[in-house]
Protein backbone atom coordinates (compact mmCIF):
# COMPACT_ATOMS: atom_id res chain seq x y z
CA UNK A 1 0.00 0.00 0.00
CA UNK A 2 2.36 2.35 0.50
CA UNK A 3 4.35 1.65 -2.81
CA UNK A 4 0.91 2.82 -4.47
CA UNK A 5 1.82 5.87 -2.47
CA UNK A 6 5.25 6.29 -3.53
CA UNK A 7 4.17 5.62 -7.29
CA UNK A 8 1.05 8.12 -6.80
CA UNK A 9 3.90 10.64 -5.97
CA UNK A 10 6.43 9.34 -8.26
CA UNK A 11 3.91 9.81 -11.36
CA UNK A 12 2.79 13.66 -9.59
CA UNK A 13 -0.04 15.96 -9.88
CA UNK A 14 -0.97 18.43 -12.64
CA UNK A 15 -2.82 20.55 -10.09
CA UNK A 16 -1.47 19.45 -7.32
CA UNK A 17 -3.03 16.40 -4.88
CA UNK A 18 -5.12 18.38 -3.02
CA UNK A 19 -7.62 19.49 -5.80
CA UNK A 20 -7.13 16.18 -7.62
CA UNK A 21 -7.97 13.75 -4.07
CA UNK A 22 -11.08 16.15 -4.05
CA UNK A 23 -12.05 16.21 -7.64
CA UNK A 24 -11.72 12.09 -6.88
CA UNK A 25 -13.92 11.96 -4.19
CA UNK A 26 -16.60 14.15 -5.16
CA UNK A 27 -17.31 11.75 -7.86
CA UNK A 28 -20.33 10.10 -8.25
CA UNK A 29 -17.63 7.29 -8.75
CA UNK A 30 -20.31 4.79 -10.12
CA UNK A 31 -19.48 2.31 -12.69
CA UNK A 32 -16.74 3.13 -14.87
CA UNK A 33 -15.37 5.77 -13.11
CA UNK A 34 -11.48 6.02 -14.30
CA UNK A 35 -9.80 7.68 -11.54
CA UNK A 36 -6.91 8.25 -13.62
CA UNK A 37 -9.11 10.53 -15.68
CA UNK A 38 -11.08 12.29 -13.11
CA UNK A 39 -7.80 13.15 -10.69
CA UNK A 40 -4.92 12.26 -12.43
CA UNK A 41 -2.84 8.89 -12.07
CA UNK A 42 -1.00 10.13 -9.16
CA UNK A 43 -3.85 10.76 -7.44
CA UNK A 44 -5.86 7.88 -8.13
CA UNK A 45 -2.81 5.45 -6.83
CA UNK A 46 -2.75 8.08 -3.42
CA UNK A 47 -6.31 7.06 -3.21
CA UNK A 48 -5.55 3.28 -3.52
CA UNK A 49 -3.02 3.17 -1.11
CA UNK A 50 -4.67 5.48 1.49
CA UNK A 51 -7.70 3.14 1.00
CA UNK A 52 -5.81 -0.04 1.43
CA UNK A 53 -4.39 1.41 4.45
CA UNK A 54 -7.50 2.38 6.26
CA UNK A 55 -8.14 -1.48 5.66
CA UNK A 56 -5.43 -2.97 6.78
CA UNK A 57 -5.30 -0.88 9.43
CA UNK A 58 -9.19 -1.16 10.57
CA UNK A 59 -8.11 -5.03 10.36
CA UNK A 60 -4.69 -4.82 12.58
CA UNK A 61 -6.94 -2.79 15.25
CA UNK A 62 -9.51 -5.38 15.12
CA UNK A 63 -6.76 -7.94 16.09
CA UNK A 64 -7.62 -10.07 12.93
CA UNK A 65 -4.79 -11.86 11.29
CA UNK A 66 -3.66 -11.41 7.87
CA UNK A 67 -4.62 -14.10 5.96
CA UNK A 68 -5.86 -14.89 2.31
CA UNK A 69 -9.40 -13.46 2.61
CA UNK A 70 -7.95 -10.36 4.27
CA UNK A 71 -4.95 -9.78 1.95
CA UNK A 72 -7.66 -10.46 -0.82
CA UNK A 73 -10.18 -7.75 0.99
CA UNK A 74 -7.38 -5.40 0.98
CA UNK A 75 -6.15 -5.75 -2.33
CA UNK A 76 -9.64 -5.42 -3.55
CA UNK A 77 -9.91 -2.20 -1.72
CA UNK A 78 -7.08 -0.34 -3.22
CA UNK A 79 -7.83 -2.10 -7.02
CA UNK A 80 -11.68 -0.47 -6.98
CA UNK A 81 -9.85 3.00 -5.52
CA UNK A 82 -8.64 3.27 -8.92
CA UNK A 83 -12.58 3.01 -9.94
CA UNK A 84 -14.74 4.35 -7.89
CA UNK A 85 -13.94 3.53 -4.08
CA UNK A 86 -12.50 6.58 -2.03
CA UNK A 87 -10.93 7.55 1.20
CA UNK A 88 -14.45 9.07 2.31
CA UNK A 89 -17.10 7.10 0.65
CA UNK A 90 -16.07 3.89 2.70
CA UNK A 91 -16.80 5.09 5.46
CA UNK A 92 -20.37 5.18 5.61
CA UNK A 93 -20.09 1.34 5.03
CA UNK A 94 -17.69 0.59 7.82
CA UNK A 95 -20.13 2.42 9.90
CA UNK A 96 -23.18 0.56 8.43
CA UNK A 97 -21.47 -2.86 9.19
CA UNK A 98 -20.28 -1.72 13.05
CA UNK A 99 -24.22 -0.69 13.43
CA UNK A 100 -25.06 -4.33 12.10
CA UNK A 101 -22.51 -5.67 14.67
CA UNK A 102 -23.49 -3.94 17.75
CA UNK A 103 -27.61 -4.71 17.13
CA UNK A 104 -26.45 -8.31 17.01
CA UNK A 105 -24.53 -8.02 20.07
CA UNK A 106 -21.52 -9.74 18.59
CA UNK A 107 -17.59 -8.42 18.67
CA UNK A 108 -16.84 -6.07 14.79
CA UNK A 109 -14.11 -7.89 14.39
CA UNK A 110 -16.02 -11.03 13.43
CA UNK A 111 -18.08 -8.65 10.49
CA UNK A 112 -14.61 -7.57 9.06
CA UNK A 113 -14.35 -9.16 5.91
CA UNK A 114 -18.15 -8.04 5.11
CA UNK A 115 -17.02 -4.48 6.18
CA UNK A 116 -14.16 -4.41 3.96
CA UNK A 117 -15.43 -6.46 0.96
CA UNK A 118 -19.02 -4.61 1.18
CA UNK A 119 -17.14 -1.35 0.17
CA UNK A 120 -18.46 -2.31 -3.35
CA UNK A 121 -21.31 -0.18 -2.43
CA UNK A 122 -19.36 3.41 -1.46
CA UNK A 123 -20.62 4.68 -4.84
CA UNK A 124 -23.88 4.35 -3.10
CA UNK A 125 -22.89 7.43 -0.49
CA UNK A 126 -20.86 9.14 -3.36
CA UNK A 127 -23.72 8.81 -5.59
CA UNK A 128 -26.68 10.39 -2.99
CA UNK A 129 -24.29 13.40 -1.53
CA UNK A 130 -22.89 14.45 -5.20
CA UNK A 131 -24.86 12.47 -7.50
CA UNK A 132 -28.28 13.27 -6.24
CA UNK A 133 -27.06 15.95 -4.36
CA UNK A 134 -28.82 15.02 -1.02
CA UNK A 135 -25.61 16.39 0.89
CA UNK A 136 -23.15 14.55 3.52
CA UNK A 137 -25.99 13.27 5.73
CA UNK A 138 -28.24 11.95 2.40
CA UNK A 139 -24.25 10.07 1.29
CA UNK A 140 -24.18 8.90 4.84
CA UNK A 141 -27.79 7.39 5.40
CA UNK A 142 -27.55 5.56 2.28
CA UNK A 143 -24.25 4.07 2.81
CA UNK A 144 -24.79 3.48 6.56
CA UNK A 145 -28.01 1.38 4.90
CA UNK A 146 -26.08 -0.13 2.20
CA UNK A 147 -23.34 -1.40 4.78
CA UNK A 148 -26.10 -2.72 7.30
CA UNK A 149 -27.58 -4.64 4.32
CA UNK A 150 -24.48 -6.57 3.48
CA UNK A 151 -23.32 -9.22 6.66
CA UNK A 152 -26.86 -10.91 6.66
CA UNK A 153 -27.05 -10.98 3.09
CA UNK A 154 -23.98 -12.01 1.91
CA UNK A 155 -24.34 -15.36 4.11
CA UNK A 156 -27.99 -15.89 2.92
CA UNK A 157 -26.49 -15.70 -0.72
CA UNK A 158 -23.24 -17.69 -0.51
CA UNK A 159 -25.56 -20.94 -0.29
CA UNK A 160 -27.07 -19.91 -3.92
CA UNK A 161 -23.55 -20.44 -5.92
CA UNK A 162 -22.27 -23.09 -3.02
CA UNK A 163 -19.13 -21.12 -2.47
CA UNK A 164 -18.24 -21.07 -6.70
CA UNK A 165 -18.50 -16.96 -7.18
CA UNK A 166 -15.30 -16.32 -5.14
CA UNK A 167 -16.29 -12.28 -5.39
CA UNK A 168 -19.63 -12.83 -3.55
CA UNK A 169 -19.90 -10.01 -1.46
CA UNK A 170 -20.50 -8.48 -5.50
CA UNK A 171 -23.01 -10.68 -5.97
CA UNK A 172 -25.08 -9.36 -3.18
CA UNK A 173 -24.07 -6.19 -3.19
CA UNK A 174 -25.50 -6.25 -6.86
CA UNK A 175 -28.76 -7.16 -5.45
CA UNK A 176 -28.49 -4.44 -2.83
CA UNK A 177 -27.34 -1.83 -5.36
CA UNK A 178 -30.61 -2.89 -7.94
CA UNK A 179 -32.42 -2.18 -4.93
CA UNK A 180 -31.32 1.33 -4.18
CA UNK A 181 -31.41 1.96 -8.02
CA UNK A 182 -34.69 0.81 -8.54
CA UNK A 183 -35.52 3.22 -5.43
CA UNK A 184 -33.59 6.56 -7.39
CA UNK A 185 -35.30 5.89 -10.64
CA UNK A 186 -38.68 5.65 -9.05
CA UNK A 187 -37.93 9.49 -7.57
CA UNK A 188 -37.07 10.50 -11.25
CA UNK A 189 -33.39 11.17 -11.33
CA UNK A 190 -31.66 8.65 -13.88
CA UNK A 191 -29.40 6.43 -12.99
CA UNK A 192 -27.45 5.43 -16.21
CA UNK A 193 -23.94 3.98 -16.37
CA UNK A 194 -20.88 5.28 -16.98
CA UNK A 195 -17.83 5.31 -19.20
CA UNK A 196 -15.36 7.22 -18.74
CA UNK A 197 -12.18 5.18 -19.45
CA UNK A 198 -8.36 6.59 -19.36
CA UNK A 199 -6.42 5.61 -22.63
CA UNK A 200 -3.01 6.13 -23.45
CA UNK A 201 -1.37 5.20 -20.15
CA UNK A 202 0.27 2.04 -21.09
CA UNK A 203 3.67 3.40 -21.59
CA UNK A 204 4.15 4.64 -18.75
CA UNK A 205 2.53 1.93 -16.23
CA UNK A 206 3.19 -1.07 -17.51
CA UNK A 207 6.81 -1.86 -16.78
CA UNK A 208 6.19 -0.41 -12.92
CA UNK A 209 3.53 -2.79 -13.10
CA UNK A 210 5.23 -5.66 -13.79
CA UNK A 211 8.26 -4.61 -11.43
CA UNK A 212 5.26 -4.36 -8.71
CA UNK A 213 4.65 -8.61 -9.43
CA UNK A 214 8.00 -9.46 -10.07
CA UNK A 215 8.73 -7.90 -6.73
CA UNK A 216 6.25 -10.42 -5.71
CA UNK A 217 8.13 -13.67 -7.47
CA UNK A 218 10.88 -12.20 -5.56
CA UNK A 219 9.44 -11.83 -1.63
CA UNK A 220 7.63 -15.18 -2.30
CA UNK A 221 10.97 -17.10 -3.27
CA UNK A 222 12.59 -15.63 -0.20
CA UNK A 223 10.11 -16.30 2.11
CA UNK A 224 9.64 -20.26 0.44
CA UNK A 225 13.70 -20.35 1.10
CA UNK A 226 13.88 -20.80 -3.00
CA UNK A 227 11.78 -23.95 -2.85
CA UNK A 228 8.59 -23.88 -5.45
CA UNK A 229 7.13 -27.31 -3.88
CA UNK A 230 4.55 -25.95 -1.83
CA UNK A 231 3.28 -23.05 -4.76
CA UNK A 232 2.98 -26.01 -7.56
CA UNK A 233 0.80 -28.05 -4.80
CA UNK A 234 -1.11 -24.88 -5.01
CA UNK A 235 -2.70 -25.74 -7.80
CA UNK A 236 -4.67 -28.88 -6.93
CA UNK A 237 -6.64 -26.95 -4.95
CA UNK A 238 -9.74 -25.91 -6.82
CA UNK A 239 -9.87 -22.73 -5.24
CA UNK A 240 -14.18 -22.80 -4.09
CA UNK A 241 -15.00 -20.74 -1.00
CA UNK A 242 -12.89 -20.90 1.38
CA UNK A 243 -9.54 -21.60 0.13
CA UNK A 244 -6.89 -19.83 2.18
CA UNK A 245 -3.33 -20.19 0.69
CA UNK A 246 -1.78 -18.52 3.02
CA UNK A 247 -2.82 -20.60 6.10
CA UNK A 248 -2.58 -23.99 3.62
CA UNK A 249 0.22 -23.65 1.89
CA UNK A 250 2.66 -20.38 3.62
CA UNK A 251 3.08 -17.24 2.47
CA UNK A 252 5.89 -17.73 0.59
CA UNK A 253 3.78 -19.97 -2.15
CA UNK A 254 0.60 -17.62 -1.77
CA UNK A 255 2.91 -14.71 -2.43
CA UNK A 256 4.47 -15.91 -5.92
CA UNK A 257 1.19 -16.97 -6.67
CA UNK A 258 -0.24 -13.41 -6.54
CA UNK A 259 2.76 -12.42 -8.44
CA UNK A 260 2.09 -15.05 -11.15
CA UNK A 261 -1.35 -13.91 -11.23
CA UNK A 262 -1.32 -10.85 -11.60
CA UNK A 263 1.65 -11.15 -14.36
CA UNK A 264 -1.03 -13.11 -16.22
CA UNK A 265 -3.68 -10.73 -15.94
CA UNK A 266 -1.46 -7.81 -16.93
CA UNK A 267 0.01 -9.93 -20.03
CA UNK A 268 -3.71 -10.51 -21.57
CA UNK A 269 -4.53 -6.93 -21.42
CA UNK A 270 -1.69 -5.95 -23.37
CA UNK A 271 -1.54 -8.83 -25.66
CA UNK A 272 -5.13 -7.88 -27.03
CA UNK A 273 -4.24 -3.70 -26.90
CA UNK A 274 -6.01 -3.35 -24.34
CA UNK A 275 -5.72 -0.04 -21.87
CA UNK A 276 -3.62 0.04 -19.30
CA UNK A 277 -5.48 2.19 -16.33
CA UNK A 278 -7.81 2.39 -12.99
CA UNK A 279 -10.44 0.26 -14.37
CA UNK A 280 -7.86 -2.22 -15.80
CA UNK A 281 -5.66 -2.19 -13.19
CA UNK A 282 -8.30 -2.44 -10.24
CA UNK A 283 -9.36 -5.76 -12.15
CA UNK A 284 -5.55 -7.04 -12.28
CA UNK A 285 -5.05 -6.20 -8.86
CA UNK A 286 -8.35 -7.87 -7.65
CA UNK A 287 -6.94 -11.18 -9.20
CA UNK A 288 -4.07 -10.58 -7.46
CA UNK A 289 -5.44 -10.52 -4.10
CA UNK A 290 -7.70 -13.48 -4.91
CA UNK A 291 -4.48 -15.56 -5.33
CA UNK A 292 -4.38 -15.71 -1.76
CA UNK A 293 -7.84 -16.61 -1.63
CA UNK A 294 -8.78 -19.45 -4.25
CA UNK A 295 -7.37 -18.31 -7.96
CA UNK A 296 -4.21 -19.72 -9.51
CA UNK A 297 -3.10 -19.86 -13.18
CA UNK A 298 -4.64 -23.62 -13.69
CA UNK A 299 -8.12 -22.19 -12.41
CA UNK A 300 -7.70 -18.60 -13.76
CA UNK A 301 -6.93 -19.67 -17.43
CA UNK A 302 -9.92 -21.62 -18.68
CA UNK A 303 -12.21 -18.95 -17.66
CA UNK A 304 -10.18 -16.48 -19.31
CA UNK A 305 -9.89 -18.35 -22.54
CA UNK A 306 -13.78 -18.93 -22.37
CA UNK A 307 -14.77 -15.04 -21.76
CA UNK A 308 -12.05 -14.06 -24.72
CA UNK A 309 -13.27 -16.94 -27.36
CA UNK A 310 -16.96 -15.37 -26.50
CA UNK A 311 -15.53 -11.99 -27.84
CA UNK A 312 -14.86 -13.57 -31.12
CA UNK A 313 -18.80 -14.28 -31.23
CA UNK A 314 -20.49 -11.78 -29.76
CA UNK A 315 -20.49 -7.75 -30.59
CA UNK A 316 -17.98 -6.55 -28.34
CA UNK A 317 -14.50 -6.17 -29.38
CA UNK A 318 -11.72 -7.15 -26.44
CA UNK A 319 -10.49 -3.83 -26.05
CA UNK A 320 -13.79 -2.44 -25.23
CA UNK A 321 -13.73 -1.75 -21.77
CA UNK A 322 -16.48 -3.99 -20.20
CA UNK A 323 -14.91 -6.71 -22.23
CA UNK A 324 -11.59 -6.16 -20.88
CA UNK A 325 -13.21 -5.52 -17.26
CA UNK A 326 -15.13 -9.01 -17.89
CA UNK A 327 -12.04 -11.02 -18.96
CA UNK A 328 -9.80 -9.83 -15.82
CA UNK A 329 -12.63 -10.18 -13.48
CA UNK A 330 -14.57 -13.08 -14.62
CA UNK A 331 -12.22 -15.36 -12.93
CA UNK A 332 -14.46 -14.56 -10.35
CA UNK A 333 -15.85 -18.01 -11.38
CA UNK A 334 -12.28 -19.93 -11.27
CA UNK A 335 -13.29 -22.31 -8.82
CA UNK A 336 -15.99 -23.74 -11.24
CA UNK A 337 -13.07 -24.36 -13.83
CA UNK A 338 -11.05 -25.82 -10.44
CA UNK A 339 -13.92 -28.33 -9.23
CA UNK A 340 -15.77 -28.93 -12.73
CA UNK A 341 -12.75 -29.08 -15.10
CA UNK A 342 -11.37 -26.78 -17.76
CA UNK A 343 -14.44 -27.49 -20.17
CA UNK A 344 -16.84 -26.14 -17.56
CA UNK A 345 -14.32 -23.24 -16.67
CA UNK A 346 -14.41 -22.23 -21.03
CA UNK A 347 -17.89 -22.64 -20.77
CA UNK A 348 -18.04 -20.91 -17.72
CA UNK A 349 -15.72 -17.81 -18.66
CA UNK A 350 -18.45 -17.51 -22.29
CA UNK A 351 -21.49 -16.86 -20.11
CA UNK A 352 -20.32 -14.48 -17.35
CA UNK A 353 -19.22 -12.32 -20.93
CA UNK A 354 -23.18 -12.47 -22.18
CA UNK A 355 -24.37 -11.84 -18.48
CA UNK A 356 -21.99 -9.55 -17.35
CA UNK A 357 -22.49 -6.88 -20.18
CA UNK A 358 -26.21 -7.00 -19.43
CA UNK A 359 -26.36 -7.06 -15.71
CA UNK A 360 -24.80 -3.40 -14.98
CA UNK A 361 -28.29 -1.67 -15.93
CA UNK A 362 -29.96 -3.06 -12.89
CA UNK A 363 -27.73 -1.58 -10.25
CA UNK A 364 -26.85 1.72 -11.96
CA UNK A 365 -23.23 0.87 -11.30
CA UNK A 366 -23.62 1.36 -7.61
CA UNK A 367 -22.52 -1.90 -6.97
CA UNK A 368 -19.07 -2.00 -8.04
CA UNK A 369 -18.19 -5.36 -8.32
CA UNK A 370 -20.83 -5.80 -11.40
CA UNK A 371 -18.12 -9.14 -12.59
CA UNK A 372 -19.23 -10.67 -8.66
CA UNK A 373 -23.08 -9.95 -9.27
CA UNK A 374 -22.99 -11.72 -13.09
CA UNK A 375 -20.75 -13.97 -12.03
CA UNK A 376 -23.42 -15.07 -9.04
CA UNK A 377 -25.62 -15.29 -11.40
CA UNK A 378 -24.09 -17.64 -13.50
CA UNK A 379 -22.26 -19.68 -10.74
CA UNK A 380 -25.75 -20.11 -9.53
CA UNK A 381 -27.04 -21.68 -12.80
CA UNK A 382 -24.17 -23.77 -13.59
CA UNK A 383 -23.62 -25.43 -10.04
CA UNK A 384 -27.31 -26.31 -9.91
CA UNK A 385 -27.13 -27.93 -13.04
CA UNK A 386 -23.66 -29.45 -12.56
CA UNK A 387 -23.87 -31.00 -9.16
CA UNK A 388 -26.04 -33.52 -10.58
CA UNK A 389 -24.25 -34.92 -13.18
CA UNK A 390 -20.82 -34.44 -10.91
CA UNK A 391 -21.53 -36.76 -7.79
CA UNK A 392 -18.17 -38.04 -6.74
CA UNK A 393 -18.70 -40.82 -4.44
CA UNK A 394 -14.91 -41.54 -4.81
CA UNK A 395 -13.54 -38.77 -2.61
CA UNK A 396 -14.06 -38.93 0.92
CA UNK A 397 -12.99 -35.29 1.71
CA UNK A 398 -15.12 -32.26 0.54
CA UNK B 1 -28.39 -20.12 20.94
CA UNK B 2 -29.61 -19.43 17.65
CA UNK B 3 -26.41 -19.15 16.44
CA UNK B 4 -24.98 -22.39 18.34
CA UNK B 5 -28.06 -24.19 16.36
CA UNK B 6 -26.84 -23.13 13.07
CA UNK B 7 -23.56 -23.82 13.45
CA UNK B 8 -23.52 -26.90 14.78
CA UNK B 9 -26.27 -27.93 12.10
CA UNK B 10 -23.58 -27.07 9.61
CA UNK B 11 -21.03 -28.91 10.65
CA UNK B 12 -23.08 -31.83 10.97
CA UNK B 13 -24.23 -31.52 7.54
CA UNK B 14 -20.98 -31.42 6.03
CA UNK B 15 -19.32 -34.30 8.76
CA UNK B 16 -23.04 -36.34 7.23
CA UNK B 17 -21.80 -36.12 3.64
CA UNK B 18 -18.76 -36.80 3.92
CA UNK B 19 -19.47 -40.49 5.59
CA UNK B 20 -21.95 -40.46 2.74
CA UNK B 21 -19.39 -40.36 -0.10
CA UNK B 22 -16.86 -42.72 2.31
CA UNK B 23 -19.82 -44.87 0.95
CA UNK B 24 -21.07 -45.25 4.35
CA UNK B 25 -24.33 -47.61 5.13
CA UNK B 26 -24.64 -46.71 8.90
CA UNK B 27 -23.98 -43.51 10.08
CA UNK B 28 -24.74 -42.32 13.97
CA UNK B 29 -24.60 -38.76 15.10
CA UNK B 30 -25.42 -37.03 18.18
CA UNK B 31 -25.15 -33.31 19.02
CA UNK B 32 -24.83 -31.91 22.41
CA UNK B 33 -24.82 -28.40 23.83
CA UNK B 34 -23.39 -28.09 26.69
CA UNK B 35 -22.95 -24.85 28.90
CA UNK B 36 -19.46 -23.97 27.71
CA UNK B 37 -19.11 -25.93 24.37
CA UNK B 38 -20.76 -27.87 21.86
CA UNK B 39 -20.00 -31.56 21.01
CA UNK B 40 -20.46 -32.77 17.47
CA UNK B 41 -20.24 -36.84 17.07
CA UNK B 42 -20.73 -38.35 14.00
CA UNK B 43 -19.62 -42.48 13.27
CA UNK B 44 -19.89 -44.33 9.98
CA UNK B 45 -18.63 -47.81 8.50
CA UNK B 46 -17.76 -46.37 5.08
CA UNK B 47 -13.81 -47.28 3.70
CA UNK B 48 -12.34 -45.05 6.31
CA UNK B 49 -9.10 -42.51 5.73
CA UNK B 50 -6.33 -43.51 5.26
CA UNK B 51 -2.31 -41.88 4.20
CA UNK B 52 -2.46 -38.66 2.54
CA UNK B 53 -5.95 -38.79 2.49
CA UNK B 54 -5.83 -38.98 6.20
CA UNK B 55 -2.81 -36.18 6.59
CA UNK B 56 -5.39 -33.62 4.23
CA UNK B 57 -8.13 -34.48 6.90
CA UNK B 58 -6.02 -33.51 10.14
CA UNK B 59 -4.41 -30.66 8.25
CA UNK B 60 -7.99 -29.03 7.53
CA UNK B 61 -9.69 -29.60 10.90
CA UNK B 62 -6.90 -28.64 12.87
CA UNK B 63 -6.49 -24.85 11.57
CA UNK B 64 -7.03 -21.97 14.75
CA UNK B 65 -10.36 -21.11 15.03
CA UNK B 66 -11.10 -17.86 12.79
CA UNK B 67 -14.02 -15.77 13.47
CA UNK B 68 -13.97 -13.81 10.97
CA UNK B 69 -14.32 -16.77 7.99
CA UNK B 70 -16.97 -18.33 10.14
CA UNK B 71 -19.27 -14.90 10.39
CA UNK B 72 -19.17 -15.09 6.93
CA UNK B 73 -18.60 -17.86 5.48
CA UNK B 74 -20.24 -20.00 8.19
CA UNK B 75 -23.06 -20.61 6.58
CA UNK B 76 -21.46 -22.91 3.41
CA UNK B 77 -20.47 -25.13 6.01
CA UNK B 78 -22.66 -28.51 4.19
CA UNK B 79 -23.59 -26.33 1.42
CA UNK B 80 -20.68 -26.36 -0.41
CA UNK B 81 -20.80 -28.24 -4.13
CA UNK B 82 -18.02 -30.62 -3.86
CA UNK B 83 -14.63 -28.85 -2.25
CA UNK B 84 -13.39 -27.05 0.45
CA UNK B 85 -16.21 -27.97 3.25
CA UNK B 86 -13.60 -29.91 5.44
CA UNK B 87 -11.99 -26.26 5.38
CA UNK B 88 -14.39 -23.96 6.63
CA UNK B 89 -15.20 -26.79 9.04
CA UNK B 90 -11.76 -26.67 10.49
CA UNK B 91 -11.84 -22.85 10.69
CA UNK B 92 -15.09 -22.80 12.94
CA UNK B 93 -14.14 -25.31 15.51
CA UNK B 94 -11.41 -25.83 18.73
CA UNK B 95 -10.44 -29.56 18.64
CA UNK B 96 -11.24 -32.80 17.63
CA UNK B 97 -10.83 -36.44 17.98
CA UNK B 98 -10.68 -38.73 14.79
CA UNK B 99 -10.93 -42.53 14.51
CA UNK B 100 -10.44 -44.55 11.43
CA UNK B 101 -9.81 -47.52 10.62
CA UNK B 102 -9.27 -48.03 6.23
CA UNK B 103 -12.26 -50.44 5.29
CA UNK B 104 -13.78 -50.63 8.61
CA UNK B 105 -15.34 -46.56 9.30
CA UNK B 106 -14.83 -43.60 11.05
CA UNK B 107 -15.59 -41.80 14.25
CA UNK B 108 -15.38 -38.24 14.36
CA UNK B 109 -16.04 -35.73 17.48
CA UNK B 110 -15.56 -32.14 16.99
CA UNK B 111 -15.59 -29.39 19.89
CA UNK B 112 -16.40 -25.86 19.99
CA UNK B 113 -16.07 -23.47 22.80
CA UNK B 114 -18.76 -21.52 23.65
Amino acid sequence: MFALIAAGFFYGFEKGIVEELREIIIAPGVLITDFFVVGSPGAALVNAGLVGLAGLILTLIAKIPVRGPIIAAIFTMAGFSLMGKTIINIWPIFLGVWLYSVIQKEKFSHFILNALFGTALAPLASSASFGLELGIWGGLVFGVMGGFLIPPLAGHFLSTHQGMNLYNVGFTAGFIGTLFAGIFRAFGPGKELLTIWGEGFNPSIMLPLILYFVSMLVIGLILSKGKLGAYLKLHREAGALVSDFVTQYGPGAAFFNMGVVGIIGTSYVVAVGGELNGPSISGILTMVGFAAFGKHAKNVAPIMLGAFLSLLVFQWSPTEPGPILGVLFGTTLAPIAGTYGSIAGIIAGFFHMAMVMNVGYLHGGLNLYNNGFAGGIVATLMVGVLKNFNNNHEGVVK
Amino acid sequence: MKRDWQSMQGILNELLSNSFKAGATNVESKIKIEKDKCVVWVKDNGRGLSGETLEEVQNKLSQPRRFEIEEYYGQLAGRTAKSSGLNIVGMMIDDYILETEEGKGTEITIFVER
